[in-house]
């Protein structure tokens, strides 16, 4: 079972007319996601594809159509399976799917946070998804400098979390006052680096990866442990 | 070791893999949603311009990013730059097969690598 959306979510593409937007919902629908509706403001009223109604806004869209809206990511990278992972990056998180699933581990469900200093689901809303989650067996919790989503994690889980969590932490080598990307990867005033970070996750008994190509062969370690 | 990778987070550990390898970081570039021909040719010059770079690693996990994109870009590129240093390049996701056929074809002597690891030791080892 995933967490969040399946099957049967009803997908809403913002940009659906675009070169991106396009390509990807070729790919989406081919995959099997119920795409029933596009958002490009000053197209509303055209269908894409011949079949999917277009929108100006999301707002009419979700109206009309009573659909929801996630974001990217490659189909072919993952497989169905146990492990939830939560993360603050996109392609870092592709990085350890894919290793995870080229070691046979496959995912239970994929949440990508962002990168903003400001969100909506956070790391502490996922991981009570994920302990509550039957199908979810351990999670993978990427994350990286900036901000303190990390240490609150790591309280959380301590208090609430009985399954294994694994975690990375991005921005070991990022120098401090740099803004790395991301709106919310920034080490200011000496807070917020990344060993800061995995000292707070390890003292609440995750195990934290040093290397990020070992991401996968990390979780593939703990799952053996925890039979 | 210059470094052009897709994504911040991606970015980050690209630079903290180079380190645990052995290696130093010479820069951040996440080349972002759209890696375009332009876009990866001005990534090069970018990094070219730093007289401290002795290699150069591309690292594309490919979402939005096509890796075929990346591909003909990083072909481009080198007619376009004079490119002196060893580059390894290492791109995984969408179109990576159709990617890796460009590379094959296009008679460049880049090194490819498949996973993080390997991109990360090929790139320090053209330096030691």
């Amino acid at each position: 079972m995933s967490i969040l959306i399946d099957q049967n979510t009803r997908l809403l593409v913002q940009g659906i007319t675009g070169g991106e937007g396009s390509f990807h919902t070729k790919q989406m629908i081919e995959y099997g996601t119920k795409v029933v509706a596009g958002v490009t403001p000053g197209k509303g009223g055209q269908k894409f594809d011949g079949k999917i109604p277009v929108f100006n806004t999301v707002a009419e869209a979700v109206d009309k159509e009573g659909a929801n809206e996630v974001g990217i990511m490659p189909g072919f990278i993952h497989r169905e399976g146990n492990v939830g992972v939560i993360s603050r990056s996109g392609t870092l998180t592709y990085e350890a799917v894919y290793q995870l699933t080229q070691l046979g581990i496959g995912q239970s469900t994929c949440i990508g946070i962002g990168g903003d200093p400001i969100i909506g689901t956070n790391f502490v809303d996922a991981l009570e998804l994920f302990e509550k989650d039957a199908e979810t067996t351990a999670v993978v919790l990427i994350g990286e400098i900036g901000g303190t989503a990390e240490e609150e994690a790591a309280a959380y889980v301590k208090d609430h979390v009985t399954k294994p969590v694994v975690s990375f932490i991005a921005g070991r080598t990022a120098p401090p006052g740099r803004r790395m990307g991301h709106a919310g990867a920034i080490i200011s005033g000496g807070h917020g680096t990344a060993a800061e970070k995995m000292a707070a996750l390890q003292s609440a008994g995750i195990t934290v990866v040093q290397n990020p190509a070992e991401i996968g062969q990390t979780v593939k370690q703990i799952l053996a442990q925890n039979i | 070791m210059g470094c052009m990778v897709n994504g911040a987070g991606l970015a980050m550990s690209t630079m903290d893999i180079i380190k645990l390898a052995g290696g130093e970081p010479a820069n951040f570039l996440d080349v972002g949603g759209g890696a375009s021909a332009e876009t990866v040719a001005n990534g090069f010059r970018i990094l070219l311009s730093d007289k401290n770079v002795k290699a150069v690693l591309i690292n594309i996990f490919g979402g939005i990013v096509r890796c075929d994109r990346v591909a003909a870009g990083v072909v481009e590129a080198a007619k376009k730059v004079n490119i002196n240093v060893p580059v390894v390049v290492r791109l995984q996701g969408t179109n990576a097969e159709e990617a890796a056929e460009i590379l094959n074809k296009s008679g460049l002597s880049f090194a490819v690598a498949k996973d993080l690891k390997e991109a990360a030791e090929k790139v320090v080892a053209t330096v030691k």
